[in-house]
Order: structure tokens, then sequence, then C-alpha cells
């Protein structure tokens, strides 16, 4: 079946898509309900967030569109120290969308809100003209326990930088899709709950989180680096990059440090507990390659540097536009 | 009578004092000189023929080394001295407000070299030998007035004999001043075990003649040194650097040594000679060294003895491979302790002294073409010498320069201050070098930049230093000009030109349009320019990957010409192009150069910058060499419709694939894209004449290196009456670009005031 106009009528064909798609795969309680809003239990400090995945294509090797906007959305709450809880959804349904797919995504949705441990209680159709796009906005309630307390600008001379696992699968999984190349190379799309888990349950002194999405590594260190006013130095050799990823990216002129991932965090510890953490990264499920890659040198200047094998120094900064050459 | 006169130019650190003193002696002159920040004060007093004299004495005549810009002289009241002295107050009078001339290091001169050399003089073999018009001088230079005491001699104290001689003679005021007794001395360091003085010359020289690659503490920072004759020796160093595959220079004891390996004409002799001692490349004659040195170079850089040490080492050992004392993409060595932490299995030891640098400067290359002058890196030896604009720029300004090759320019009124070559900006110890370097001579030139300049690229780190630095300034962004208006703008500052046609060819400029851009004809007028003509853009995809990878951008280019391979890598290639993964359009020249080079199998990546290009050459003055005609292969220049030209490089590759296929001498055909390229030069200059009437063209970008392509561009536009422009006191490469920015802002500043 294809999705046309009617369906986002507000009308009977809504409602049966609602129920044949939405309500099967993501029933609780809450969304039973069906009400305008969802009211949910809770009293803690309570952690917001929403993000749009627009990912094209829809399916991809290691994923598609619905459990990436899963990850996406819950990763954004962990990275605050925030068990999630809850999400929405909005879909935005180009007319002539598959309902095959959008039922796949829907499973792919539930099962992987399933592993992260959260209810999807609330959710929005809408179509418009197009070509048979899904867009899915999702937006997430998490609970912060007391104590917890992270942020990017927390990072101090001699903390220890952790990455959970090689850089870049995601944006070589979705490139080679896009160039229909075929190789064995995997989408990395994964809730970090477990690892965030591991890591604060084991008391590990966390200064700051951030999953490593758009803008790659490089970008969110430089973010930590200005927050907290540090200069943070990281080793090329240590930054874990598997042979495809790095085959493919040396063909075509990529740096891993700039590629987006949508289940990889970095974590900036306290040095004593640089060890601890990466075990506890390692421990996890998707946390098996994970690196200690550097650290903060020192206090004053917002700044990263990446080590080279032959000891030199590269300035790293922030992504400002792909693939734009320096070189005269 | 008495007067008051004031010398402009570069008149301090020359020995321009004790010239002035000698002078008014001879001439029974009375009174006193001074520094002042950069200008000498004189008051002279005397009969009025005298005193005119004197005056006429100091327009005509000056010490080695010294350049005289300006004399004026006003009249004072009548004052009675009684001898003619030197004035060490420092206190200055009715000081100009002009930016002041720095001498550069000045490499010995002749008579310090005769003590060197004569076993008699109580200078006999001491390396650091100087004298009033010699020795080191921006490089340890703190701060203005040049004196002892602003200088890094300043940590070593005069003994009895130097201070007699800084008295009166050659030495007198020499800050510099030193000698066995009391200055620097030679330390020699190999495995924890120390030499010092003749005994470290003594084992420093066993290290290198047999084999051993050592560190030897130059003017402007540390230099490797080895052996050219052993091959294992150049091995070793080139590991100790990290496999770089570039030519080495090569020291020479004395122009006649040069002669053994080179052809050496009188400019060459003149440019080997003069106070720069820069490395001259030169074309090979007899391949004498072992091939680890210049590999298949047509050229060697050759270079002379610029202080003492060097001296003792080429007359003791002979030739010598010395190159700059850095590690790949790093910046050269300067200060001891950096150096003394090396570890390296291939570094046999650390020759060198206390003196500390306070500015490090690379040593400076430069050739002749058609009889002039071109540096090709500007650095000891030339900063900080001003070049003189046409015009004065209202505000002081400092341009950024490029990323690559960085180097800024401070320019102030007419004279524009360009510092000395960095490195790659992506470097954070370059970056540093450049941050402290501005610093440096910001303080020493007493210029605040009033305005910033930069380039248009997003990414280059000289862009973002530039805008934070405009914001501090100006609270207003930086003015940013387009790379290849600035490579135009910097032969028009040279040359004093209001416009021209800027033929540009380089690897990579970010453009107006947001493509890259790199093949360019530029119509320039003042602080404007038109894209008049162009390589045709093409998508060229990875980054700043295809720079080093030539195979890359042969793909891409095979793809723009509508050719396949069977490779799984091409395949790649094409669907990244397909699908613009990492892709941009690009109009650059220095990748076709690369594409043509690796399509012809002549080579296939550059490991280090413009390889693939040089070899292109090569293979094309083979042909030349061997007599052999160049094969016939033509861009088709096509017209848009907005009146832009757009030559087909596209059609010129289609072209050479199948000549390739057809005949295969790879050297005709290189000789021939060498001669189409030219033609198309020619062919797009004149119908931009034809339209707008201008002749003067200005060639630049770094692909001009190229020499066969800047000959026969040469030649072929002065034979039909066009007037040609080059590069000559700065590079044509990225290393100039901060000239050319600085120009256009002095130009925007005026047209603004207008
Ligand atoms: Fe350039
Ligand atoms: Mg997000
Ligand atoms: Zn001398
Ligand atoms: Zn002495």
């Amino acid at each position: 079946m294809k999705i046309t106009m009617a369906h986002g009528s507000g009308g009977k064909s809504t409602s049966e898509l609602i129920a044949a798609v939405f309500e099967k795969n993501f029933h609780n309680p809450v969304l039973a309900r069906m009400e305008d809003s969802a009211v949910v239990p809770g009293a803690e400090r309570i952690a917001v967030t929403t993000d749009s995945f627009v990912v094209t294509p829809l399916f991809f090797p290691g994923g598609d569109i619905g459990r990436l906007c899963i990850c996406g959305t819950v990763n954004d709450l962990l990275m605050s120290g925030a068990k999630p809880r809850y999400l929405t959804c909005g879909f935005i349904l180009e007319e002539g969308a598959d309902t095959d797919q959008l039922q796949k995504i829907a499973a792919s949705m539930a099962e992987t809100a399933k592993e992260a441990g959260v209810s999807i209680v609330a959710g929005d159709t809408k179509v418009v003209e197009g070509q048979g796009g899904i867009y899915i906005n999702t937006a997430g309630v998490g609970f912060v326990p007391a104590g917890t307390d992270l942020s990017s600008s927390y990072c101090k001379k001699g903390d220890a930088v952790l990455i959970s696992g090689n850089l870049g699968d995601h944006h070589a999984a979705i490139l080679s899709e896009r160039m229909q190349i075929k190789n064995t190379i995997l989408s990395d799309c994964a809730p970090l709950g477990e690892m965030v888990n591991a890591l604060l349950e084991a008391g590990v002194k966390v200064r700051t989180m951030r999953d490593v999405t758009r803008g790659g590594l490089g970008t969110v260190l430089n973010e930590f680096a200005s927050a907290s006013n540090c200069r943070i130095e990281l080793i090329e050799e240590k930054l874990p990059v598997s042979a495809q990823v790095r085959g493919f990216c040396d063909i075509l002129g990529l740096d891993p440090l700039y590629m987006g991932n949508e289940g990889k965090m970095t974590v900036v510890v306290a040095p004593e507990d640089a060890e601890k953490a990466l075990a506890c990264l390692k421990n996890s499920k998707y946390g098996e390659n994970a690196a200690i890659i550097g650290s903060v040198l020192s206090q004053g200047h917002g700044e990263v540097l990446l080590r080279t094998p032959i000891g030199g120094t590269r300035i790293v900064t922030a992504l400002y536009g792909e693939g734009l050459p320096r070189i005269c | 009578m008495t007067v008051f006169i004031t010398v402009f130019g570069i008149v301090q650190g020359v020995g321009y004092r004790p010239f002035v003193a000698a002078q008014a002696k001879e001439l029974g002159v009375k009174g006193w000189v001074r520094n002042c920040g950069g200008i000498v004060q004189i008051t002279a007093s005397g009969d009025p023929e005298t005193v005119e004299g004197f005056v006429r004495r100091l327009h005509e005549k000056r010490p080695e080394g010294a350049q005289v810009e300006r004399v004026t002289v006003k009249p004072q009241p009548e004052e009675p001295f009684d001898e003619f002295r030197i004035d060490l107050s420092g206190k200055c009078k009715g000081h100009t407000g002009e930016a002041p001339v720095i001498p550069p290091d000045l490499p010995m001169c002749e008579s310090c070299k005769k003590e060197l050399q004569n076993p008699k003089d109580r200078r006999y073999r001491y390396p650091f030998i100087s004298c009033a018009s010699c020795g080191p001088r921006y490089s340890i230079m703190n701060t203005l007035p040049y004196d002892r005491g602003t200088t890094t001699m300043q940590d070593f104290a005069m003994c009895p004999s130097c201070e007699k001689e800084y008295q009166a003679g050659r030495r007198c005021h020499a800050q510099t001043i030193s000698c066995h007794d009391c200055g620097p001395q030679l330390i020699l360091r190999d495995q924890g075990m120390v030499w010092e003085k003749e005994e470290a010359f003594a084992k420093a020289a066993d290290l290198i003649r047999n084999g051993g690659v050592l560190a030897v503490k130059g003017v402007g920072g540390y230099q490797f040194v080895c052996t050219p004759d052993k091959e294992d020796a150049v091995e070793r160093l080139r590991l100790l650097k990290g496999r770089e595959k570039k030519p080495f220079a090569v020291m020479f004891p004395s122009v006649e040594a040069i002669r053994a390996h080179c052809s050496v004409s009188d400019e060459e002799e003149t440019l080997l000679k003069s106070v720069a001692r820069p490395i001259v490349l030169l074309r090979i004659t007899e391949k004498l060294f072992c091939p680890q040195v210049s590999g298949e170079s047509r050229f060697l850089g050759a270079f002379l003895p610029c202080t003492g040490l060097h001296q003792l080492l080429t007359d003791t050992l002979g030739p010598l491979v010395v190159t700059s004392g850095n590690f790949t993409s790093e910046p050269i060595l300067y200060r001891d302790e950096e150096l003394l932490k090396v570890d390296s299995p291939f570094l046999s030891g650390v020759l060198y002294h206390t003196r500390r640098i306070l500015s490090p400067l690379d040593d400076s290359v430069a050739r002749v073409f058609e009889g002039t002058p071109q540096v090709i890196r500007r650095s000891r030896g030339y900063v900080p010498l001003p070049l003189l604009f046409a015009r004065r720029a209202g505000k002081p300004v400092l341009a950024m320069g490029g990323d690559l090759k960085s180097s800024f320019c401070l320019l102030k009124g007419d004279r524009a201050y360009v510092s000395q070559y960095f490195g790659d900006m992506e470097n954070y110890q370059v970056s540093r070098n450049y941050r402290n370097g501005l610093k440096h001579m910001e303080r020493l030139l007493r210029i605040e930049p009033l305005s910033v300049a930069c380039d248009m690229h997003p990414g280059y780190h000289t862009t973002a230093f530039g805008e934070d630095l405009a914001l501090r300034i100006t609270a207003a962004g930086p003015l940013k000009f387009q790379h290849h208006h600035a490579h135009a703008a910097s032969v028009m500052a040279e040359h004093h030109l209001d416009g021209c046609i800027g033929v540009v060819f380089d690897g990579t400029g970010y453009g107006t349009d947001g493509t890259v851009w790199g093949g360019e004809f530029l119509l320039c007028s003042g602080a404007d320019f038109e894209r008049r003509a162009h390589l045709r853009s093409v998508p060229l995809c990875g980054g700043d990957a295809v720079a080093k990878n030539a195979v890359l951008a042969a793909d891409c280019y095979r793809c723009a010409a509508g050719e396949a391979l069977g490779s799984p890598r091409f395949e790649m290639v094409q669907a990244a192009i397909k699908h613009r993964i990492n892709t941009q359009d690009s109009s650059s020249m220095g990748r076709l150069f690369d594409a043509v080079s690796a399509l012809l199998g002549i080579r296939e990546e550059n490991s280090y910058e413009g390889e693939c290009a040089i070899a292109l050459e090569n293979a094309a003055a083979a042909a030349k060499d061997a007599g052999k005609a160049p094969l016939f292969l033509e861009f088709p220049i096509l017209e848009k419709e907005n009146g832009e030209m757009v030559v087909d490089q596209v059609s010129l590759i289609s072209q050479l694939l199948e000549t390739v296929r057809a005949d295969g001498d790879k050297d005709r055909i290189a000789l021939g894209f060498h001669e189409a390229l030219s033609d198309a030069v020619l062919a797009v200059c004149r119908k931009i004449r034809a339209k707008s009437g201008e002749k003067r063209v200005a060639l630049s970008g770094g692909v001009f290196a190229n020499l066969i392509l800047l000959h026969q561009c040469y030649h072929k536009l002065i034979e039909n009456g066009f007037c040609v422009f080059l590069n000559n006191a700065v590079p044509s490469n990225d290393g100039g670009v901060c000239l050319g920015q600085a120009w256009l802002a002095a130009v925007t500043q005026q047209e603004g005031s207008e």
C-alpha cells in the first residue's frame, strides 16, 4: 500500500494507519489511552531533547531510519546523564510512501526502544506532497539522578579522553549505500544506555560525554575544548578505525575525525579513572573497540591537537565544509 | 655651521655609525651620530664646505649591506663640539614615526673571512667571527635600538681585547663582537659525551666524514648536515627527516667548487654571493654526488657559507648536504633543548653553541630567470627588509597570507614587511611560530595594524586567526581577498602596476563563487578584478587527498572526459563524483599537471609538493634535450554566454589519452602539453587584450615554478607585444600571497577615501 494525502487527513484513513502501523508496534498503556498528550509519572530532574531524521536511504547496512531515530534521541538523553524513559515520534510522510516500509521502520523503532528501555508514549502523523519520502522527529524525556552533574565545561588538565569504538562506520555505510558501492561496512547505529550505566554505576568520575554524530569527533572535542578552555591532545595511532573504513576513507580523501557515527560516544574522565572507564566501555555491548585516545594537556587555550606517528602535531579544527581542499 | 641629519634605510647593524664616524674624522667634521629606532641621526658641525662634502658622502657611499633610502638635512643652532663621537645614549630626538628598517642576518664579510683563515689572527678559526658589517642580526634581535643589550649577545660579556676593539676600527660598535675567549663557543654532543671548541669541530668533522648526520646550529635554526658522497649517509638523513624525497641543497666552500657541478652565470654568481646567501637553483652539468642527493632533478640547490662555522666546515670537508633541521611537516628547530631532546638512531651528533636564536629562519631559496633573481622561499637574509610600494597605506595593514606556505605582511606607509616562511598552519608549532613572529615583528617595527586582510577560504587557519584579530582591532571583520587575485596583486605590488591581466596558475584557491579555482585569467584593475577566463570547472573528488594522490586526480579527469577503467577503485571514484561525495568543482591547474603526470605513467604521487609536476617538466626537458618535437595537443577555448572564456582541459585529456594509445612517447607528449598550455595562455591573453586594451601580463602562482612553462609563456607573450611581469622579491607560490593582500588592502583604503 502507498501513502496517500488521505492518510494525513486526520480522519478514518489516518486512524487506520495509526492502528495498523504505530499502535501495533509501539503498544503500551500510556499510548493506548490515545489522549491529546501523554501523562507520565516522574518526580526527578527531567532531561528533554528532540531530533529530526531525514536520512537517505531509509534502510542501510546495519540499520534503518527507525533504529536511528530512537538511538539518536536516546543517546542525546544519556549524554546528559539522564535515564531515558519516554519518547514521542512525529512522522512526516510524503505521498507515495510505502506502508510496508513504514511497517518495517515501526517494527525497528519498537525493537530499538525495547533495547533502550524507553516507551513511545505519543505520536503524530502528517502527509505532504512529494515522492514517497519518510521523515521522523522524535522527542525524548529522561530523568537525571540526583548528584549527576556533567558539562562540557568541566574538562580539567590531566583528564583522559576516551572513545567507545571505531570511528566513521555510520557515515561510511551511508555513503557506500548512496554510491551503490558493495562492501561490508555496517552502520554503528546503537543505543548507548548500557555503557553509560556501566560508567555511572562504577562511580567513574565523568566530566562530560557526547555522542559523536554529525561533524565527527573533531567537532565534538572542539566544543569541549572551547567550553572548558582547555587544550586536548589526541594520539593519532590510538584512534580506532576499522581497516575497511580506513580504506574507504583513503580512496575518497575522507577524514574519520570528521565522520558521523550513530552509536559512539566520547567521554572525558578524571585521570585516575581512565582505566576503569575503559574497562566499563569495553565490557559493554558495542564497546569492544573502545580506547583511551588522548588527554587534556593544559588549561587556558581552547584547541584540539593531534599528535601524529612521526611526532608532528596537527591542529584539529571543527568541521568547516565538506571536502574543501586547502592544499595549494 | 651645524646641521641635523637623518638617514633612513637599512642603517642599523650594518656598521653604519662607525662608517659615519670614519667619514667625519676624515673630513674633519665634529659632532655625533646615534641610532634611533631604526634610523640614524647625526649632528654635524664644521665650516659650510666641509659639512656639505660630508652630506654628499652620505649620499654617495655606504658600508656593504646598508641601503640608504633618504637623507634629510635641517639647519641647527650653532653648537661647538671638540670631536666626533658615537652617542650610545639611546635618546632620540624628533622621531619621525616612519617604520624602521632592520637589517637581515648578514653573511661573513671578506675581511672576517681573511681573519678566519689567517693563523696569525686572534680570531683564526673562530666560528662566530663577525664585525660591524657582518654577522647575525634579525635572528637574534629582541628590540630596537640595535645594541648588544637588545640582542642575545647580551648573554656574553666582552673580554678586555674585544672591549678595546669595540671602541674603534672595523669592530667599533660591532654588537656581535666576540672571540675565542668571550663569545659563543662550539659544543658537540654525541651520545651523552661533550666536546668543546676545536675538539668539538674536529669530532664533528670526523662524524660527517664517516657518514654520520649532524645537527648544526646555523643562523636561523638548526640544519642537518652530511656528506653528499655517501649513499647511506644521505639515506640516513632522509630517514631522520621522515622519509622525505625532495632534493637536498648542497653548501660549497666557493663558487669555483660549485662550477664543478653546475653552470653558474654572472647573475647567478651575484645571487649566490648576495647578502642573503640564498640557496640558488642551478642547472646541473656533472652529476658528481650520490643520486640520493638530488634524484633525477635537473637542478641543484647550491649555496655558499654564510658564517665562519659553515666556511670552516666546507673548507675542511668540501661540499656538504645542508638542509633545514626539521621533521616532515614540522618547522625548523631553533631551540637547543628541542634538538638535544631528539632521540633518533639516524642523528649522530649535535654541533651547537649557546647564543639563543629569537626568530627561526630557514635558508632562503632563489633562482635566476631571464637574468633577474626570483625568490622562491623568502627567509634568512631577506627578512625583515621592506618592499617599497608605489602608494602609501592610510592605515597600517596586517595581511595574513595563505595557509600552507604561510607568511604575513605588515604594511605601514609605503613599506611592506614580508615575514619569513613559516610552513603549514595546520601544524601546531608552525602556527605558534607564526603568532610569535607576528608579535615580534609588530614590536620591532612598532606597527600596530588597524586593518586586517586575509584569504576568503573558510577553512584557512590564517583566515580564522585574521577574523579574530580584526574583531579585536576594528570590531569589524577583515578584508577578504580572493586567493588568485592576491597572487596577481603580489606582482602588481612588486612592479607598481595599477592594472594587468593576471595569469595565475596554482593548485587550489577558494573562488568567489564557492568553487575551487586554480587556472585563472583575471583582468585586474586597482583593487578589483574580473574573472575573464579559467580552466573548465571539473568535479574533483577527495578534498586534500587529491593533491597528494595524482592517480585520483587522473581518475577524476578520466571521469570528466567520459573515459572509464574497470577497476573497483575507479568505480568508487566514479560513484563518488556522480553522487558528489567529498567532491568539489575545481579549475585547478596544479591537479591538471598531477593528472597528466599520472596518465603518462611518469609519477603517481606527490610525496612532496610539486613532485608530479616536476617529473612532468623533466620529461618535457628530456624531449627537448633529445631534440624531439612536441606532440601536438590543443586546449580548445570556449566562450560562455557571459563572455567568460573556458580553457577546456577535458578535451586535452581526451586528446592526450588518444596519443598515449597511439604513440606512447611520454616525453614528447609532456613537451606537447607544455606547448599547448603556453599557446592557450597566449591565445586567451590576446582575446582579453582585444577587448580591454590591457597588455601588461602578470604571471603568478606556484605552477610557474615550472621553468619550461614559464619560459614558453614569457617568450610567446613578449613576442606578441605583451609586457610580462613576474614575482621577483616574493615567491610566486603562496609565500607571496600576503604581499598581494597587503597591496589590495592599501588600494582599497585609498579607493574608499576618494
Ligand atoms: Fe596559491
Ligand atoms: Mg542528536
Ligand atoms: Zn665582518
Ligand atoms: Zn673577546
